[in-house]
């Protein structure tokens, strides 16, 4: 089971986001709904998180900034992208900055089922 | 020079020393043991002999020299040289002698002894003696290992040997090839047992695809001595084949008769697999439909990329071409997610993360018109490889409509100001012949007017660009810039490219008007029915269009809506002809009117079917000139206005339209017209107790049956209301008959129309709007990754929205203090249902939380396909901020489209999925 933090600014895809990582049996430890409020309580709860999935345009900080702040907390974070065709410049940098992956919009069980599979150990 | 030849010998050699002199013996044995490595001494030949057997028995090892004195009891020096020769024929010996004994010195020489040394023995003697047997005994001694060391390889040879019968596939037959020895290798390569080989031609494991002609050749190759090497396609028992290069050759007797032939066989199956997959892969890229091609780091094309390639980019080679500037030299944005993508892919080693980078590249774009599909493999550290799939043919129709689209808008421009046209085609053919020389079609001339015809050209520019013609309006732009270079220049004179030749151009504008519309076309008068007919037969042919499986199709649809629109009946213009035709009627039947009243709105437009009705309605005037309207007298007595009235005012309400046609004439004598009906045997006076006065009333319309006694030319007969009421209801309408007697009648036609048609000038930002449309409708298609037809119609032209349940979302996108668009969707349920599965499947699962969250999902929808559809839209929008998105309830929406100074366009959005209304609203 992992724990994640959700982070993105939609509160209907926060929801269908826990949803859905419910269903597949682990746990959302936290749901932030920027970049700032990620980026601090993943400073005070690193322990507590095993995967972040991160919206990439999002108000106040956005993803790729969020991104290198907590790579720079922790460079083994696993963060997993959520993103829509059209931002894969952005993606491309997410990925270059560490991200471990991304999904696609839309946001299927399988897709999501993949991504937390591969760090589910 | 002593001591060099000393330090070359000393404690190389074992000696055995034999001497009978006790005191010489001691004596030299000092001497012996600073120069040998070993010195044993022996006191007669007995000794001698015995110790030299000793010496071996120890060490299998001879003495590496024996020296002996020949005067010895018992057995004597040439005795002991003897024996020893016998036990070893290679023994070094030195005899020792006095100068008196050279008879015995001949017999030794004799025996094979080679050196001597004289009493009393002289160092320098011995060392001679010693050097010169140094050389012989080191050469002995490297003879001695390399044959051990033979001896060794011969075994290991021999162990390879044993082991190459399952190594070597080797056969030998006799002069008849019959198989007499095969190989353990050769067994299990043929899949025969030794047993099943031995005895059996060595064919059978011939494979029939090798020639014939071939193993003629062997045989006659070996059968006259020589050796054949080849390959040869062999045959396995359980009907598998095996390649071998082959190598066969005679074997002879010791008299030099061929008993046989051998031959060894390499297995080179693989080899040949490998080479028949190369053919086949080589023959695979010759002819794949897919293109493959694989590139480096520096973008750089590797050669070995499939032929395919060289179709879709149109190009002889592309061997070394920057891959990049090939595949997206039309698509910038999608060239430069590339280009970083893959600069990212080979800057890192992470597999994983060159992986997710492959997920992101893009996976189609257009090359020249060519629509291409793109995978990516990375094949190896140095290489990624790119599939191409050229997926043309599915968008190629696409690429037709939108060229017939130009054309079509043209021809249409054309078609519907054909008057306009024809001037203008007039006085421009006329102008261009006085701007090129006499006799030269392609030579412009300067002339004194030259800045008027300048102006004039600009001006023909203009005109023909609104006639949105193909080539004449860039044709003319060309020409112009090309005078004013001449002017500037100063020349007179000047032969124009091509480009510039209007001619050409205009001519071949024509051409494609002509070939739409008809040779003819141009040149007849009645150009009206002319239109109908060929906008009739056009509209036919887009509508063929439209019915391919492409969803690119709003913009014809418009142009079919405006087509429509061109056969569309203005009411207004229809019921101004009625005003002469009213006066027309008095005068012929001698009845003073005034002139035909019509109200309603000018730009009401009716389909063309209702053309039928709108002519039968002629009828109405002519039964009421006729009929209603009483002659002069009567109308003074019943005091009215000498003059009569007809009025006609339409208008559409509540998708239907009204028209109304009132006279103030004598009203419909309901008892004259039943008598007559009776009369006529359409009715029975039974059948009248039981009619309403509406259905009384009605007879008027009955075939056959007029009120009037004599039928005049202008009316009567019947026949005219009859047909008027059956166009009236062939369009789903009604006629009402307001009866008032002496004062007047009225017709009221309600016929149904679900669409007021007016003001359909198309605004200027049309097709900046439909951009949006198209942008947002491309989103939606990527959504549902492509699994989805899409036809965008303009609602304007939509009879029925059939949208229920409808949910509003919409966002504003704020470009300026002064601009501000508005996008407002209005999802059906099933729509949202959609989005919901694609975005938040579970919410399914879950009704109620599907229900209750359907306005926020709305949002998102929203929020999701404008954010991401916004950098496809028009500039100015573009960097426009978008607001959060809302919904708003049916009643806003309607708000929103009554907004002042508010421009509205109203797509919808069609779908196999169901259906979107996407209204866009900028003020």
């Amino acid at each position: 089971m992992l724990n994640i933090m959700i982070v993105d600014d939609s509160k209907i895809v926060r929801k269908t986001l826990r949803n859905k990582i419910e269903e597949l049996g682990h746990n959302v430890q936290y749901e932030a709904e920027d970049g700032r409020e990620a980026v601090t309580h993943y400073r005070r709860n690193m322990q507590r998180v095993d995967l972040i999935t991160m919206d990439i345009s999002m108000p106040v900080l956005n993803g790729i900034l969020a991104l290198r702040e907590i790579m720079g907390l922790n460079p083994d974070a696993k963060i997993v992208m959520i993103t829509s065709h059209g931002e894969e410049e952005l993606v491309m940098e997410a990925v270059m900055n560490g991200a471990v992956g991304y999904i696609l919009k839309p946001i299927t069980n399988e897709k999501l089922k993949q991504q937390l599979d591969k760090w589910n150990k | 020079m002593l001591e060099e030849k000393l330090n070359n010998i000393v404690g190389k050699f074992s000696v055995l020393y034999v001497e009978d002199d006790v005191k010489v013996s001691q004596k030299t044995k000092v001497l012996f043991q600073e120069i040998f490595s070993l010195v044993d001494v022996a006191y007669d030949g007995v000794e001698g002999l015995e110790k030299y057997k000793e010496y071996f028995a120890k060490n299998e090892a001879y003495y590496d020299i024996v020296i002996s004195d020949i005067r010895m009891p018992h057995m004597d020096g040439t005795q002991l040289a003897q024996e020893i020769r016998k036990i070893n024929e290679d023994q070094e010996i030195i005899i020792i002698s006095a100068h008196n004994e050279s008879d015995i010195l001949q017999k030794l020489i004799n025996i094979g002894i080679r050196n001597f040394i004289h009493k009393p023995i002289r160092l320098e003697e011995l060392l001679e003696v010693l050097e010169k047997l140094n050389n012989t005994l080191t050469k002995k001694i490297q003879k001695d290992e390399q044959f051990n060391e033979l001896e060794k390889l011969n075994e290991e040879f021999e162990a390879l040997l044993k082991g190459y019968d399952s190594m070597i596939i080797a056969s030998r037959t006799d002069v008849n090839g019959i198989i007499t020895y095969a190989s353990g290798a050769f067994e299990k390569i043929s899949g025969y047992k030794k047993e099943e080989l031995i005895g059996r031609s060595h064919s059978v494991v011939r494979h029939p695809d090798m020639p014939k002609e071939l193993f003629t050749h062997i045989w006659e190759t070996i059968t006259s001595g020589k050796i054949w090497k080849g390959r040869i396609k062999n045959l396995r028992k359980d009907g598998e084949i095996y390649w071998a290069k082959t190598t066969i050759g005679p074997y002879f007797d010791s008299s030099g008769n061929i008993i046989g032939y051998n031959s060894i066989r390499e297995d080179i199956t693989s080899d040949m697999k490998l080479k028949e997959l190369n053919k086949t892969v080589t023959l695979l890229l010759k002819n794949a439909t897919d293109g493959y091609l694989l590139f480096d780091e520096n973008l750089e094309i590797l050669p070995g990329y499939s032929n395919a390639c060289l179709e879709i980019f149109d190009k002889k080679s592309i061997d070394r071409l920057n891959v990049s500037q090939l595949i997206f030299k039309d698509d910038q944005t999608n060239q430069k997610v590339f280009e970083l993508g893959v600069s990212h892919i080979f800057s890192i080693n992470d597999k994983t993360k060159q992986e997710l980078l492959i997920g992101l590249l893009p996976i189609s774009t257009w090359v020249d018109e060519k629509f291409i599909n793109l995978k990516y493999k990375r094949v190896n550290r140095k290489n990624i490889m790119v599939m191409i799939q050229d997926a043309t043919e599915k968008i190629q129709l696409q690429n037709e409509l939108s060229l017939k689209h130009k054309h079509q808008k043209m021809i249409i421009q054309v078609v519907s100001n054909i008057y306009d046209f024809l001037e203008l085609k007039k006085d421009f053919l006329k102008f261009i012949n006085t701007i090129y020389a006499k006799n030269s079609q392609n030579t412009i001339e300067i002339q004194s007017n030259t800045e008027d015809m300048l102006r004039t050209l600009h001006t023909f520019k203009g005109l023909f660009y609104q006639m949105q013609m193909f080539y004449t309006p860039d044709a003319i732009h060309n020409l112009e810039t090309v005078i004013a270079s001449m002017i500037k220049e100063g020349q007179i004179r000047k032969e124009v490219e091509n480009e510039a030749n209007i001619k050409k151009a205009f001519s071949d504008d024509f051409t494609i008007l002509e070939d739409a519309l008809g040779m003819g076309y141009f040149n007849t008068q009645e150009k009206v029915d002319q239109n109908n007919k060929l906008l009739k037969k056009f509209k036919y042919k887009l509508k063929s269009l439209i019915k391919n499986p492409l969803n690119m199709n709003y913009k014809v649809q418009s142009l079919i809506s405006q087509i429509d629109l061109l056969s569309y009946i203005d009411l207004y213009d229809a019921f101004v002809k009625h005003i002469d035709l009213v006066e027309h009627l008095g005068q012929l039947l001698d009845k003073p009117m005034y002139p035909l009243i019509i109200n309603g709105d000018k730009h009401l437009k009716v389909p063309p079917h209702f053309k039928t009705f709108i002519r039968n309605l002629v009828h109405v005037y002519k039964n009421s000139v006729d009929h209603g309207i009483e002659d002069v007298d009567t109308r003074l007595m019943c005091d009215k206005d000498e003059f009569g009235t007809i009025q006609c005012s339409y208008q559409y309400a509540n998708k239907f339209l009204h028209i109304r046609i009132k006279d103030d004439g004598r009203g419909i004598n309901v008892n004259k017209l039943l008598q007559k009906a009776v009369e006529e045997n359409i009715i029975t006076l039974q059948q009248i107790e039981q009619m309403s006065e509406k259905e009384k009333l009605e007879l008027i319309f009955v075939d056959n049956l007029s009120t009037k006694n004599n039928p005049n030319e202008i009316s009567g007969r019947g026949v005219g209301l009859a047909s008027l009421k059956a166009s009236c209801e062939e369009l789903g309408g009604e006629i009402e008959l307001v009866n008032a007697p002496k004062q007047g009648l009225e017709y009221h036609f309600k016929i149904p129309m679900n669409k007021i048609l007016d003001s359909y000038e198309l605004d200027d930002d049309y097709e900046e709007k439909v951009s949006i449309v198209e942008a947002v409708s491309n989103r939606i298609k990527t959504f549902f990754k492509n699994d989805l037809s899409i036809d965008i119609i303009d609602a304007r032209f939509v009879d029925e929205i059939g949208l229920s349940n409808k949910i509003n979302a919409m966002v504003d996108i704020k470009s300026s203090a002064y601009v501000q668009t508005t996008l407002c969707f209005s999802f059906t349920n099933e729509m949202i249902l959609r989005f919901t599965e694609l975005f938040f499947a579970d919410l399914l699962n879950d009704k109620k939380d599907y229900e209750e969250n359907i306005n926020e999902i709305a949002k998102e929808i929203v929020n999701t396909l404008v954010g991401l559809s916004m950098q496809d839209f028009p500039t100015k929008i573009r960097d426009g901020v978008l607001s959060l998105p809302q919904t708003i309830d049916e009643d806003q929406v309607e708000l929103l489209c009554d907004q002042e100074e508010c421009k509205v366009i109203s797509m919808l959005i069609q779908t196999n999925h169901g259906n979107m209304i996407f209204k866009l609203f900028q003020k």
